[in-house]
């Protein structure tokens, strides 16, 4: 180890609100070494620095022990990755503003083995997690690496059925690897490190902030071979990763919903700019190989075999949101036993509850 | 000269015996009030001087000393002023003494003689029921609720000259006689069930919570009948005992929130405090403590309405009394102890726009929504054993014109449910389902071998906590009550699970 990585440590973990220049300032001044111990005329003579830039600077270094912070950061476990190593993945190489380095918790996605990024909307519909967890589910076990956000939502539910699969899977976060955010994803953190990893661009124990997710985005799409999108409204966060993508030159993939819902908005407009529409993992792999052509497959359905009045409320239940009472209404059925069938359909990973006395349907089944 | 008149204090909810006692003795002329009084009762001494010379009584050029005992608690309020004339003019040997014995008396003065209405009387006069006394002397404008006491005779008085006369029997006034009411107990203020159209879920929601005497939270869209349907609640609750009724009127009364010609509650009390309440309006105290929201919601129901906007302190103030039934307020003066055994209902929005689960229309994002909904602490949703959504009506719901089944008969179905649970917790010093402890679960709520699997797999699906396992099986056992079932089965589970409001805790 030479000594060089132990301000590489500090300005990587350097507490700032934009880390795309992290590494092009760092090149321009040769050594982050001397970003440390120049004085503040020489700071402002590097390209990139303005003279806040320099306070700030001079400010966060006073007070560090590089070696000391260094020894500190190794014992948590985590790992620093800087662009040079040969850890660093293959695929970050060549993008725009690619980071300075990395800071993981887990390992990092395999050079050789093919990955893909599945997103789309936090607040998504039930057959926005039916794809969520057919297309993470299908990846995983054909062993490419899930790449997502572990946001609410399809990202994280993408990642966990990844991970059920047997497969792995990695999470980017908009914030240092040892903070689980949403913190209601802890469960899928702790398994990400064990089958896979987490990776930030930011010190280990930054919190989130709204400006980094954005750039975060950019390791998604960049990690990736192919972004898949499922459920996105036309202004959202996804497609700034879509975007990203294509400026990486990353394959573009949509999970079609129908045109008249408002969470579909963002993958029709991106169908019609020429986006490859997608119904199977093997679409993806096919696109990634790049020997994509229109599969005849007709997806296949499980066949489960239900009582009658599971039956009936089987057959009322929607992607959308559904009230008890019309359910009720809808059958003509008495509530308790609408209660009862819901609950025995819950058992069975046919439906769920998403708010009170709601239910959507979250796996399309043939009802023999 | 010594006199002695009987009153009564009040302390929490409950009446004391003061005794009010008059000396005039030869000395310097001076007026002396003691006995461990506040503020306004020291004010008496103005009062009850010009009161009496305005009545045409010469005050004594003497020395008076007017003494309040038991000397160590303290006074208040101005209930005292009528008791303290009466034993002056005793002393000055204008009443007979033989007329005050066994009497009770309570009232403020005005100056020119007249006795005003004041707070707490109906607690005073169950206490002198209690204290084998057979008559009170009270305000006109207190007679009403005096009178909901039997066994008391209520005479009431406008003005210091009557009560004196009355006293020495030159003109007697006739004890005042209760007006009786219908007390039906049902529809008072118009609400009934009957008129809810649609929301299926909700009014079984109302129904099993008022069985089992469960707290109940209904989640819904902005206008979609929250605060209707919560107010149908003491329609199908059962009317309040003879016991009861004068417990909550007491609370009223020392509140002074019963009127002038206020009858006997006996309809539960429904409370409605606004989302801007404080802590201490809503628990009671203040340096000279007053019953707040939750005491007058006694044996009845406290509803809070946009329960996520109430301050997080007034709502976690609310945990304690929701398990001890009672208030206790200590002031450096004493302790006072006001009753809360409530049913609280509170009704909220599923996220801060009202419209999720509606993703189309729904302008929140996730973490808004997950941050509005933790509005609401862990350990008082624990206290919430169901949790009901309420939806906007459908346009056939709204345009029907029948009428659903009537509070009356869901009424008589609670009845019935709260007397199984009476028969089953005899002795064990809990009347409801929703009271019982774990090792009462165990023993009440047991499940048979294949049910239990079944209800395993279950909790382990839905990912549900050891707590929400516990309000499922006490939701359960309601309404298998309902069903004047015994055992616990597969149905009553899953209605239970279904109301169950680990979708909020997410």
């Amino acid at each position: 180890m030479t000594d060089e990585v132990l301000y590489d440590y500090w300005w990587a973990a350097m507490p700032r609100a934009n880390h795309v220049r992290v590494g092009a300032i760092a090149f321009a001044a040769g050594s982050t070494r001397r970003l440390f111990e120049a004085g503040k005329s020489e700071l402002m003579s590097i390209e990139g620095i303005s003279e806040k830039h320099a306070d700030d600077i001079i400010k966060r270094r006073s007070g560090w022990d590089p070696e000391g912070e260094y020894d500190k950061f190794i014992n948590t476990g985590a790992r620093f990755v800087p662009w040079y190593s040969d850890e660093y993945p293959k695929r970050l190489k060549d993008i725009h503003g690619k980071p300075f380095a990395l800071f993981a918790a887990g390992s990092l996605p395999d050079d050789g083995a093919m990955s893909v990024a599945v997103i789309g909307a936090r607040n998504c519909s039930g057959y926005g997690r039916m794809m969520a967890q057919k297309f993470g589910s299908d990846l995983g076990a054909a062993g490419i690496s899930v790449i997502s956000g572990m946001a609410y939502g399809i990202d994280g539910i993408s990642q966990t059925a990844a991970l059920d699969a047997g497969g792995v899977s990695f999470g980017i976060l908009g914030c240092g690897v040892n903070t689980c955010y949403p913190s209601s994803n802890r469960k899928l953190y702790d398994r990400l490190k064990e089958s896979g990893g987490v990776i930030s661009e930011y010190g280990i124990y930054t919190e989130p902030r709204a400006c980094f997710f954005p750039a975060r985005n950019r390791i998604i799409s960049a990690l990736s071979d192919a972004v898949v999108v499922i459920e996105a409204r036309k202004e959202s966060g996804t497609m700034i990763t879509v975007d990203m993508a294509l400026e990486q030159g990353r394959e573009v993939a949509i999970v079609p919903g129908r045109i008249t819902d408002p969470l579909s908005t963002g993958c029709i407009s991106l169908w019609k700019q020429g986006a490859v529409p997608v119904t199977c993992a093997e679409d993806v792999i096919s696109l990634v190989k790049g020997s994509y052509s229109v599969s005849e497959n007709e997806p296949v359905l499980m066949k489960v075999s239900l009582p009658d009045d599971e039956k009936k409320i089987y057959a009322l239940l929607e992607p959308y949101a559904i009230s008890v009472g019309e359910l009720s209404d809808m059958a003509g059925m008495e509530l308790r036993k609408v209660l009862l069938s819901l609950v025995e359909l819950c058992l069975k990973g046919l439906a769920a509850e998403v708010s009170t006395g709601h239910y959507v349907k979250v796996r399309e089944c043939l009802v023999v | 000269m010594f006199s002695k008149v009987l009153s009564f204090g009040i302390r929490g909810i409950e009446g004391f015996c003061v005794n009010v006692e008059a000396d005039i003795s030869d000395g310097m002329p001076v007026f002396e009030l003691v006995g461990y009084l506040s503020g306004e009762v020291r004010e008496a001494r103005e009062r009850v001087r010009t009161a009496l010379r305005n009545c045409g009584y010469d005050f004594p050029v003497k020395r008076i000393t007017l003494n309040l005992s038991p000397g160590n608690i303290r006074k208040q309020g101005t209930g005292y002023d009528l008791p303290m004339a009466m034993a002056l003019l005793a002393a000055m040997g204008e009443i007979e003494a033989d007329g005050l014995a066994g009497t009770m008396v309570i009232g403020e003065l005005k100056l020119n003689g007249e006795v005003g209405r004041i707070d707490g009387v109906l607690p005073m006069v169950i206490c002198a029921r209690k204290s084998g006394i057979k008559r009170c002397i009270v305000p006109a404008g207190n007679a009403a609720e005096g009178a909901m006491v039997d066994g008391v005779d209520i005479i009431a008085v406008s003005d210091l000259k009557q009560a004196v006369d009355h006293l020495n029997g030159t003109a007697l006034i006739k004890p005042y006689e209760r007006k009786e009411s219908p007390g039906n107990g049902t529809g008072k203020e118009g609400a009934d069930l009957k008129y809810v159209r649609g929301q299926a879920m909700a009014r079984r929601g109302l129904e099993i919570a008022a069985c089992g005497m469960h707290n109940l939270l209904m989640v819904g869209a902005p206008g979609a009948g929250k605060s209707m349907l919560a107010k149908c609640l003491p329609t199908i609750l059962p009317p309040l005992t003879g016991e009861e009724a004068l417990e909550v009127s007491s609370v009223y009364s020392v509140a002074g929130l019963l009127g002038e010609d206020s009858e006997l509650m006996d309809l539960r009390p429904f409370v409605s405090p606004h989302h801007t309440v404080t802590d201490i309006a809503m628990i009671g105290g203040g340096s000279y403590p007053r019953p707040g929201n939750i005491s007058l919601a006694h044996r009845g129901v406290l509803f809070l309405d946009e329960m996520a906007e109430f301050s997080r302190y007034t709502l976690e103030a609310l945990r304690q009394p929701l398990e001890d039934r009672k208030i206790t307020i200590n002031r450096n003066y004493g302790t006072y102890v006001y009753p809360a055994d409530i049913m609280l209902v509170g009704a909220m929005n599923p996220c801060p726009c009202g419209a999720y689960p509606d993703i189309a229309r729904c302008s929140c994002t996730e973490t808004s929504r997950r941050k509005y909904m933790s509005r609401l602490s862990r350990p008082l949703l624990d206290r919430m054993d169901i949790c009901v959504d309420v939806h906007r009506l459908g346009y056939e719901d709204m345009m029907s014109t029948g009428e659903a089944e009537p509070s009356s008969a869901v009424r008589e179905r609670v009845i019935r449910t709260h007397r199984i649970q009476n028969e089953r917790f005899a002795g064990s010093g809990i009347l409801f389902n929703s009271q019982m402890d774990s090792k009462m679960l165990g023993r009440y709520c047991a499940l048979s071998g294949e049910v239990r699997d079944w209800f395993a797999g279950v909790l382990k699906q839905m990912d549900i906590s050891a707590r929400g396992y516990g309000k499922i099986l006490k939701v359960a056992r309601t309404i298998a009550d309902i069903d004047e079932r015994e055992e616990i089965g597969r149905e009553h589970l899953a209605e239970a699970v279904s109301f169950n409001n680990s979708q909020i805790m997410g």
